[in-house]
């Protein structure tokens, strides 16, 4: 149960997938310049995540290891076209919002990532927890990224004003540079805590001795 | 088997499976997506000619008239001849071209409203074109043109007969729409004449 | 005695010299004096308010950057007030003060401490905050801008606070305050003779080409800076412009309203010269002159924005060390043809 566990977390805050494994930035610097685009992306994500590592885990012994690449890419680019096309369908406000970055969800290092690291080596529960966590703190990450920037880059919340009158947004936070500025200082931040919490937890090892 | 058979085999089944999956998954949503951009197409006619909340009440004619190239859209509110939509293009945009939707009053005279179909302007500054500011309902540069003659259609800036105020700051893109919809409005008199004779022998209706 | 200094063995270099930072920073300020001085005059007291501003916020990010992060405080070497002194002469003098303020921290903040600090950064510091405020508030960026010597109009005094709001301008005219601006009302006339002095509406640094040149003079007199690298940037504007600029054909520009406007010579002196940013041999130095020079001329006459000189500067930054990379100087002996 621990196991399982730790395989669901990770996702969130060891092996955060934007943070600290540094993947997926394409998606996460260029939609999320508002929290909505944000959750949008992040859940199409999941969705494919969660298929392509259901598909790969069930299927991962009759891969030879030869063409498990292009076998996975086959896998992982059909779900993205089911998804974009979903999305036309059923959500066009989002599908035109997110615009060319759906179908290049196939190309999103964390999919191929997980598909290679872990679905093709582990049971199918596994990998649903694995994705639904990678997948979930991915999510997250965006909706940060996207809030911080909504707010301080057009003074909005959800496309309601929630800054004073006077606030004069901030552009450029909207813009590309914002979404490095913003990863870089959330990246900054997310070290500073860890070093912080690794410095207690050696105090509190030395406390036990 | 051969090994290479055998890898051939796998992947072709794995792509073969793909295929299924997304021929079901086309067949399930084409429909639909026809018919998203089909109404996302209508409304932003119907708004550029009836407005922000009257737009979807419009009905327009399933043939659009095309005189010299460019398509004609009839409209009709509550059966009654509305005016008319059509779609011009400008490339003097900030990052790219603007397609634009003018619709003209039921008498070809005056401009009725416009909308922005397509744009690549910058966040925050050009594509403030189309921003419905808070509380309000219509998007409040394009608003600016409902009701004006096609010589009215200029930025205050340039022209002193301009009755349109430039969006803080994108200079360029306020230019650019508003050149765009002065210019088509101005040549729609003549495709006017061929459209009214039309109108009138209810040709538009076959 | 001659007989102790013999004995001495020390490693490489064996060449000393008595320049340190905190000499050449100053040498920078009295440089930058004439040009800070004629803002000051051509835009009143409210410029000489922006310019401290800019210079105590750089100041109290650094201080406040390197106390926290417990570090040593190094403003006493004065490379934050020429930040953000910089900084102040490439704004508008009618900026809003928070402006200024958020401007001068995010060029120390991000741009200098954020790279590991003076020596380390990439970017120039001063240019990379103001191109963060353009893109951040481009409204309030290109809204300030006055009329030189405007004080000296009937209800104005040198003191004067509130000018751009009693001014009641709008954003339409005052925008196209700098002589560059393409398309749309055209700025009021001008002289070259004012182009020259500095009499016409722009940043509050970058107007006054001859103040520039005296304190460029100084340093290039005092060697902190060469020549080369400002004259091929300048030179290579002027031509390009001449060749290809004017409306009647080649050969035609108006060269000499290119150079003296906008803020080139602020740039090509002050900027593009920095020691940290820019190549460290003559030879890469020339390469980066005329690579800042094509940019800024395409900006200018291709480009959306009127001026191009900040951008190619930093483009131009981010490609040194690859300049520095391939003009490393031959060794002695090394490889003769």
């Amino acid at each position: 149960m621990a196991k399982q566990r730790n395989e669901f977390w990770k996702g969130f805050w060891d092996e955060n997938p934007t943070f600290r494994l540094m993947l997926g930035l394409c998606p996460t610097l260029a939609v999320t310049t508002s929290l909505v685009n944000g959750l949008g992306m992040g859940l199409a994500t999941l969705a494919v995540l969660l298929g392509s590592n259901i598909a790969i885990s069930l299927v991962r012994d009759s891969i030879p290891s030869q063409i498990r690449i292009p076998s996975f890419i086959v896998i992982i680019a059909s779900f993205v076209t089911i998804i974009d096309l979903s999305m036309h369908a059923f959500a066009p406000v989002l599908h035109a919002a997110l615009g060319i970055f759906v179908p290049l969800i196939v190309v999103n290092c964390i999919i191929l990532g997980r598909a290679e690291a872990f679905a093709s080596k582990n049971s199918v529960w596994m990998s649903v927890l694995d994705a639904i966590g990678m997948g979930l703190g991915f999510t997250v990450n965006l909706m940060v990224l996207g809030g911080l920037r909504e707010i301080v880059g057009s003074g909005q919340l959800l496309g309601r004003p929630i800054l004073p009158a006077g606030y004069q947004p901030s552009l450029v936070m909207i813009l590309p540079p914002g979404a490095f500025l913003t990863l870089g200082m959330l990246m900054a931040l997310m070290n500073l805590i860890s070093r912080r919490l690794e410095v207690r937890r050696a105090a509190g090892r030395k406390e036990l001795t | 088997m051969n090994t290479y058979a055998r890898l051939s085999l796998v992947l072709f089944i794995i792509c073969a499976i793909s295929a299924g999956a997304l021929a079901l998954a086309d067949a399930a949503t084409r429909s639909r997506i026809r018919a998203n951009e089909e109404y996302k197409e209508r409304i932003l006619r119907g708004k550029a000619l009836a407005g922000e909340e009257r737009g979807g009440a419009v009905v327009f004619d399933p043939q659009p008239v095309e005189i010299e190239g460019r398509e004609y859209y009839i409209g009709r509110l509550d059966g009654k001849f509305a005016g008319t939509a059509f779609t011009a293009v400008t490339n003097k945009g900030y990052s790219g071209p603007i397609e634009v939707v003018i619709a003209m009053d039921e008498v070809g005279e005056k401009i009725a409203g416009v909308r922005i179909k397509s744009h690549s302007e910058t966040p925050g500054l050009g594509a403030n074109a189309t921003q419905i500011k808070y509380g309000d309902i219509e998007p409040w540069f394009l608003a600016q043109f409902s009701g004006k003659e096609a010589q009215e259609a200029r930025l205050k800036a340039d022209d002193p007969n301009g009755e349109i105020d430039a969006i803080t700051a994108a200079t360029i893109t306020s230019r650019a729409v508003t050149n765009c919809v002065q210019e088509a409005a101005s040549d729609f008199s003549q495709a006017w004449d061929k459209l009214k004779v039309r109108l009138e022998h209810g040709e538009t209706a076959e | 005695m001659t007989v102790d200094r013999e004995l001495v063995v020390t490693t490489s270099p064996h060449i000393r010299s008595d320049i340190s930072v905190n000499r050449v920073m100053i040498d920078v300020l009295v440089a930058l004096a004439p040009a800070t001085a004629a803002g000051i005059y051509f835009f009143g007291f409210r410029s000489a308010v922006v310019l401290a501003v800019a210079v105590i916020s750089a100041v109290v990010t650094e201080a406040a950057i390197q106390r926290v992060a417990k570090w040593e405080v190094a403003v006493g070497d004065y490379s934050a007030c020429v930040t953000g002194l910089l900084l102040g002469m490439n704004l508008p003098p009618g900026v809003p003060l928070w402006i200024v303020a958020i401007g001068s921290a995010f060029a120390i903040a991000i741009a200098k401490l954020a790279f590991g600090g003076l020596g380390k950064n990439i970017f120039n510091p001063a240019l990379a905050g103001r191109v963060m405020l353009l893109a951040a508030w481009p409204v309030a960026m290109t809204k300030g801008w006055l009329k030189p010597e405007w004080w000296r109009q009937a209800d104005f005094s040198f003191w004067s606070w509130n000018v751009a709001d009693r001014f009641g301008i709008s954003v339409d005219v005052i925008s196209s305050a700098t002589p560059l601006v393409k398309g749309g009302a055209q700025a009021d006339a001008f002289t070259l003779m004012d182009l020259f002095i500095g009499r016409v509406g722009g940043c509050i640094g970058e107007t006054s080409a001859l103040a520039l040149l005296i304190g460029a003079a100084y340093l290039i007199y005092r060697r902190h800076i060469y020549w080369q690298l400002p004259a091929c940037f300048v030179a290579t504007v002027g031509v390009l412009v001449w060749f290809f600029g004017g409306t009647g054909g080649y050969f035609t520009g108006n060269f000499l309203m290119h150079i003296f406007a906008g803020g080139l010579i602020l740039g090509a002196f002050f900027m593009a010269t920095d020691m940290v940013t820019s190549p460290m041999t003559i030879r890469g130095q020339i390469i980066m002159g005329i690579g800042c020079g094509l940019l800024t001329f395409l900006v200018r006459l291709k480009g959306g924005p009127p001026e191009g000189v900040s951008y190619s500067i930093l483009i131009m930054n981010a490609l040194t060390p690859l300049i520095d990379r391939y003009t490393v100087p031959r060794r002695f002996g090394e490889g003769v043809a």
